[in-house]
């Protein structure tokens, strides 16, 4: 019998600047047709509720400590899924030679410990689904 | 009474789920996930096609793609977390090596070694001076091309000059370019 | 019964509420799944992730509490701690008490006192009230809005459940639940002598339980969770389990006194009585859940009006019909 944090994560939606992509593809991930709920798995709008950060985005530098107080109003234990190539690194929004543009920090893992990144431009709603599932597993051992 | 004509839509769709089942059947759920065809996914280096003539690094949007020369090797690495999946190094490979498959499947955890698509190539020595500066199938690809375009009567000579320049470091050809006079002006 | 078997059925019925409002809440968010046609929690899960996943979801509500339960409590700051901790449990204790109160099939330990009615309406309201005072505690606009507007809706919908039960009670002449019962088993159930009523206390249960299209208070997107934005870990399991509670309560209590306890049967085919009152309390729970998948949220003043407009003026018709029927000594 798993634990009851891997029976019910929670998800919270923290979108730090961006194009939106990943986020109109992260809530077909909760739409009916990639139904997330049949595992039990909810979108809470308070960040004091939920076990799992999925973050969008570059961080442009005046988010990035907006960033940094919803990821400590999360309770422990949590875990970070950085979504999309834009969270990773900076994505679209890096110079040629891979240094991020002069307004975003480039990648949340600049701001906050990053457990599960997820690449893709915007990545399928499947490759999210992927994604979470593997951050559960990872929550299930903190 | 709109809103007796929604409960009676609900009413209806209680019976007619459209959710797609990921991740169930084997995992990953590929049979039962919707791939259109033509998806852009994981972009996949061919080792026998690559030359390693880095256009792609030249062309890529985001800069994911780099390369290192080192230790006689030229390694082009792709990193998929800065990837767009736009398909620019697809589009101006000359060599047709760059495919973007159609896997998407590709989170990764902190310090997993699944985050890199690598490919190496050899890199040839100067015949002159011995430092390595370009791959022996680039090269060997250049030969090829040239010889294949030019007009058939120039062939002979214009081989006969490769053999002489070709091999050699940029450096080494701009010091031996009066004595080896491989010039093209030569034939004008 | 003396206090051995008082204790017995105390424990029953406490199991049987923990029970019944797992499942009730589990069919609810089974329905509206459905009814979007998607699926839901899932009764079966896949063969293949069965060892990650648990095999069935249907005790999904009791393990969100357990998940909750486990996580770390955060107090805000500007909180006032005390009253911030203590709503939460306040709430808890009269849910649990008004679950003691509520007959089950026609079995209760505190359903026969001669104004269980009186008391269980009374503590349905501290539930209410405890959950705007954690609001208000809380130091946030999220609560401070949340809780103005649970307050608002709350008058809306209290109204409406007192008169209606108040209808109830005055047909059957008692203000104990397990005179109601009586009443219903040996004339007619009540919601064929006063419908009106009925339709009253259906809206009001769809205003406490914070169904759509009264989900006003915990209204997610315009004001993030509402009086509970605050609340994280036991606290918030706590108010989860509340919930549960109130997810059997409400249901139960209109069984009850509407619709005859499910007590259809006597003698010998008494035990076919469970089945009925299981039957009735999903059935209503598919209507509240058709009504809560179909509509869309209201505003706060829409919400209120919607009361004013339809339901106070049928609740106190049902009242005056139920005066009525008892001056001119029909029932």
């Amino acid at each position: 019998m798993p634990k009851a944090r891997v029976l019910s994560p929670w998800i919270f939606h923290l979108h730090a600047g961006g194009c939106n992509n990943c986020d109109i593809e992260l809530l077909a991930a909760l739409s009916p047709r990639f139904d997330v709920e049949r595992f039990g798995i909810r979108l809470v709008g308070s960040p004091r509720h939920a076990d799992i950060i999925v973050a969008t985005g570059p961080v442009p530098k005046q988010v990035a400590p907006f960033v940094r107080r919803v990821y400590e109003q999360v309770p422990e234990p949590k875990v970070v899924v950085a979504v999309g190539s834009c969270a990773i690194s900076g994505g679209v929004y890096n110079r040629s030679d891979g240094r991020p543009s002069y307004a975003v920090l480039g990648g949340v893992d600049k701001v906050i410990p990053v457990d599960v990144y997820v690449p893709g431009c915007p990545p399928k709603p499947e490759a999210i689904i992927h994604g979470i599932v593997e951050a559960i597993k990872i929550l299930a051992e903190k | 009474m709109g809103k007796l004509s929604s409960i009676r839509e609900a009413f209806r769709n209680l019976f007619k789920p459209v959710t797609i089942e990921y991740p169930a059947g084997e995992w990953p759920g590929r049979k039962y996930s919707q791939i259109p065809p033509g998806l852009r996914g994981r972009p996949e280096f061919d080792e026998e096609k690559c030359v390693g003539c880095t256009a792609c690094v030249a062309q890529c949007s985001s800069g994911a793609l780099s390369y290192v020369d080192e230790d006689g090797v030229r390694r082009v690495s792709l990193f998929l977390g800065q990837c767009l999946f736009c398909g620019r190094c697809e589009e101006i490979c000359p060599e047709e090596a760059v495919k973007l498959t159609e896997e998407f499947e590709l989170a990764y955890s902190q310090g997993s070694e699944g985050a890199y698509v690598e490919n190496e190539v050899e890199l040839a020595q100067c015949r002159v001076c011995g430092t390595p500066f370009a791959p022996v199938k680039h090269l060997d690809r250049i030969r090829e091309r040239v010889l294949e375009n030019i007009d058939p009567s120039e062939r002979e000579s214009i081989s006969k000059d490769m053999d002489i320049y070709l091999h050699a470091c940029p450096n080494c050809r701009r010091l031996h370019s009066y004595e080896w006079n491989t010039h093209v002006r030569k034939r004008y | 019964m003396n206090l051995a078997t008082q204790l017995a059925v105390a424990v029953g019925v406490f199991l049987v509420a923990v029970a019944l409002g797992n499942t009730l809440d589990y069919w609810n968010r089974k329905l509206y799944a459905r009814m979007q046609s998607r699926l839901g929690p899932l009764f079966v899960m896949y063969r293949e992730l069965r060892s990650l996943l648990g095999s069935s979801r249907l005790l999904q509500p009791l393990y969100d509490v357990a998940k909750l339960w486990g996580k770390q409590t955060i107090v805000p700051e500007s909180a006032r701690k005390g009253l911030f901790k203590a709503s939460p449990i306040l709430a808890l204790l009269a849910a649990s008490a008004a679950v003691l109160l509520t007959p089950v099939c026609g079995l209760s330990v505190l359903g026969c006192l001669d104004f269980s009615l009186i008391a269980l309406i009374y503590l349905l309201t501290v539930v209410s009230f405890s959950w705007i005072l954690g609001a208000a505690a809380s130091s946030s606009p999220w609560g401070a809005i949340g809780g103005r507007r649970e307050a608002e809706l709350f008058l809306g919908y209290e109204v409406p459940l007192v008169v209606s039960l108040f209808s109830a009670a005055i047909l059957a002449r008692s203000e104990s639940l397990c005179g109601l019962l009586n009443f219903q088993r040996r004339f007619l159930p009540i919601i064929l002598l006063n419908p009106f009523a009925a339709f009253a206390m259906f809206f009001a249960i769809l205003g406490k339980l914070h169904l759509k299209p009264f989900d006003i208070p915990d209204a997610e997107v315009e004001i993030v969770a509402g009086p509970f934005t605050e609340y994280s870990g036991k606290l918030l399991a706590v108010i989860y389990f509340t919930r549960m509670f109130l997810f059997y309560l409400l249901p139960a209590v209109f069984v009850d006194a509407f619709l005859s306890g499910g007590l259809f049967f006597t003698g010998i085919l008494y035990p076919l009585n469970i089945l009925v009152y299981l039957g009735l309390c999903f059935l209503l729970m598919f209507l509240l859940s058709a009504i809560h998948t179909a509509m869309p949220r209201y505003r706060i003043d829409q919400g209120f009006k919607f009361y004013l407009k339809y339901v106070w003026p049928v609740a106190f018709v049902g009242l005056a019909l139920s005066i009525a029927l008892v001056y001119m000594g029909v029932v």
